[in-house]
């Protein structure tokens, strides 16, 4: 079980966090200017990698926003935690109330 | 029109109570519920000056920025629920008044108020003693830390409990007891009192 730090209600248990799969997918600007190739590329084509990932993630069960993880998919370890919009550098990481 | 009916009508009515009440076979754990209170939700932009004043002079209370805390106005209590969100619990008395006086606040801003009081009910559970039995039957529904360090009257947080959401309101009351409101949606009203009135038995005694 994943003690993920929530932006802005701080640590708490994975069962109140919803997953949201691969972070920083940009919707092409002009989808109908598109192949098929490449639509399908940018709906159903993530990365897997061995080590960091970053991922987004719900606070579904608590404050209910959306927020940025970067996480070791080897050693489950949350490595950075940062809002939508913000780059999610190191560092950054939740605060706030439990 | 009818007369408004609480989530938990048939616990009171089976108790011959106004409304539901539970004293755990130990005594150190006492329920009970709050219906009919003022739920509004408010949501509006918190860099937005003329937003946030409009609502103090309306609620007697500046909206609480920091994240799981409370305020306290004339108007009742406001929790911080995410960064551009609010809750506004007032008493059953006065509902109307609150609301209309929000209503005139945030009129014409790019502000939404809705009145979730039908949709919601509060049960409170006041712990006698040290409050670890009450707080003890709290934590086996949620991984919270209840522990009066971390979590102090003031504070607020959404969580799930017993598999339904809730938002935990913890206080002390006029007689130093630890006690902690749940606001739960009405419909999973029943499902959450008969789980805490079957989980006191458990963790009473410990007093
Ligand atoms: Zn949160």
């Amino acid at each position: 079980m994943l003690l993920i730090p929530c932006p802005w209600c701080g640590p708490r248990d994975q069962s109140e966090f919803s997953y949201g799969g691969q972070a920083h997918i940009v919707r092409p600007a002009e989808p109908a200017a598109l192949g098929d190739g490449e639509w399908a590329d940018y709906l159903f084509m993530r990365d897997n990698p061995m080590g960091a990932h970053r991922e987004q993630w719900c606070h579904s069960g608590g404050c209910r926003r959306w927020f940025n993880v970067k996480r070791d998919t080897v050693t489950y370890r949350i490595l950075a935690v940062y809002k939508i919009g913000e780059s999610g550098g190191e560092g950054e990481g939740g605060g706030g109330a439990p | 029109m009818a007369e408004p009916q609480s989530p938990l009508h048939d616990v009171a009515v089976a108790g011959g109570a106004a409304a539901a009440e539970f004293v755990s076979p130990g005594g150190a754990v006492r329920m009970c519920e709050l219906p009919f209170l003022g739920h509004f939700h408010l949501r509006g932009a918190p860099d937005d000056a003329k937003f946030l004043s409009q609502v103090k002079a309306a609620l007697g209370c500046a909206l609480p920025l920091t994240p799981n805390t409370t305020a306290a106005g004339e108007a009742g209590g406001v929790l911080w629920l995410g960064p551009d969100e609010w809750w506004i619990l007032t008493a059953a008395g006065g509902r109307a008044e609150v609301l209309q006086s929000l209503e005139k606040a945030v009129a014409g801003m790019f502000a939404s108020l809705i009145d979730q009081s039908p949709g919601h009910t509060v049960i409170r559970i006041i712990g006698e003693g040290d409050g670890e039995p009450a707080r003890n039957l709290l934590r086996s529904g949620c991984t919270l830390d209840l522990h009066p360090e971390h979590f102090p009257p003031g504070r607020c947080a959404q969580t799930v409990f017993a598999k339904t959401n809730v938002t935990l309101l913890p206080a002390e009351d006029e007689k130093n007891r630890w006690r902690c409101d749940l606001v739960v949606r009405r419909s999973f009203a029943d499902h959450l009192w008969r789980w805490l009135e079957e989980g006191a038995a458990g963790v009473d005694g410990g007093g």
